[in-house]
């Protein structure tokens, strides 16, 4: 799951919940549905490949990438695709960042859920 | 008396002393020089005894002056107890996630004769440990099969030849280096033996290793 520690709101886009790296990956996997390791560096080709694979190693761990292994004769290979879509990955940061508000501030916190929610009817 | 003339007097005072100094100091270079099949062991042999010889001399001689003698001992003995006790506190089991039953490397476990284990992983990982080696998936979607083998062979060498790093690291503080046995030319020499020297170039090139370019300077020299 993405750290709250690294959570940085004056970021732009999915940086500010992810690394630039794990966000580009991210981006990928939903616009392409499923792809090598090396499909992914030859779209990235600008990073190296052990920021790819380290990239890819920490999205599997926290969940938001699967891989399958498939094997060959020939040849052996991780086939990664998105564990979930754009807002599947939207609401489960946004369940933890509240849970912590909640957690911190109590009554107040839903409070302000209820004002935004009603500002966005 | 200066520590020289005390040396001096001891040696021409004693009887047996100088003979086995002499011994003791041509075995050593024996060892060293001659046995090359494998090398470390020699040296490691012959750095125990001249270890050895600066003891007996030591307690033969009773030369307080050379304290100097007594401060290398006593960093080799502290050094050691060190590295025993640093690896009875982590000598523990690899922490990494092992994928069994993966068909891709039986033909490779049956030519060489060692065990293989796949870590589920993409980074780039290949290492042994007690008599095993240890490979990433990362490692095996890259190269191509014989590439592979040349890892394998590399790795290989470092499980039959290679001192391991208890030993190593003895020699290390013995011989006042403090700098570890390296072998990775002898290993990459072993591997270009078995799978040829464009496999290994290869396997370098694609998975851009620490220093990989200077080690392929040095096998395509």
């Amino acid at each position: 799951m993405v750290k709250l520690e690294r959570i940085n709101l004056e970021k732009k886009g999915l940086t500010k919940f992810f690394s630039p790296n794990e966000g580009r990956i991210l981006e990928l996997l939903w616009k392409n549905r499923k792809m090598t390791s090396p499909d992914i560096q030859f779209v990235c080709n600008d990073l190296s490949l052990a920021c790819v694979s380290g990239t890819l190693d920490r999205l599997v761990k926290s969940g938001f990438v699967n891989r399958k292994l498939d094997e060959t004769e020939k040849r052996i290979r991780y086939i990664y695709s998105a564990s979930g879509d754009r807002n599947n990955v939207g609401n489960k940061i946004s369940t933890k960042i509240l849970e912590s508000l909640v957690d911190t501030f109590g009554e107040s916190t839903l409070d302000s859920i209820g004002k935004i929610s009603k500002k966005g009817r | 008396m200066n520590g020289l003339e005390c040396y001096i007097s001891c040696l021409i005072e004693s009887s047996l002393l100088l003979p086995i100094i002499i011994m003791i100091g041509f075995i050593s270079i024996f060892l060293f020089r001659f046995i090359k099949k494998r090398n470390f062991e020699s040296l490691l042999l012959s750095q125990t005894l001249m270890t050895a010889l600066i003891t007996i001399s030591l307690i033969a001689m009773s030369c307080t002056m050379f304290n100097w003698l007594w401060i290398y001992l006593g960093i080799i003995l502290i050094g050691s107890l060190m590295i025993f006790i640093i690896k009875n506190l982590l000598d523990k089991d690899i922490d990494e996630n092992i994928i069994n039953s993966i068909s891709f490397v039986y033909e490779f476990e049956k030519e060489f004769n060692v065990p293989i284990q796949i870590i589920d992983s993409q980074r780039i990982k290949a290492f042994h440990y007690r008599k095993r080696i240890y490979l990433s998936i990362g490692l095996l979607e890259r190269l191509e099969k014989e590439e592979i083998r040349a890892v394998i062979a590399h790795e290989i060498y470092h499980l039959k030849y290679s001192p391991n790093k208890i030993v190593s690291s003895l020699l290390a503080i013995s011989s006042l280096t403090f700098r570890r046995y390296n072998d990775e030319k002898s290993a990459d020499k072993y591997a270009v033996k078995i799978t040829g020297v464009n496999n290994l170039i290869n396997a370098l090139k694609k998975l851009h290793i620490k220093n990989y370019e200077k080690r392929i300077s040095r096998l395509s020299s």
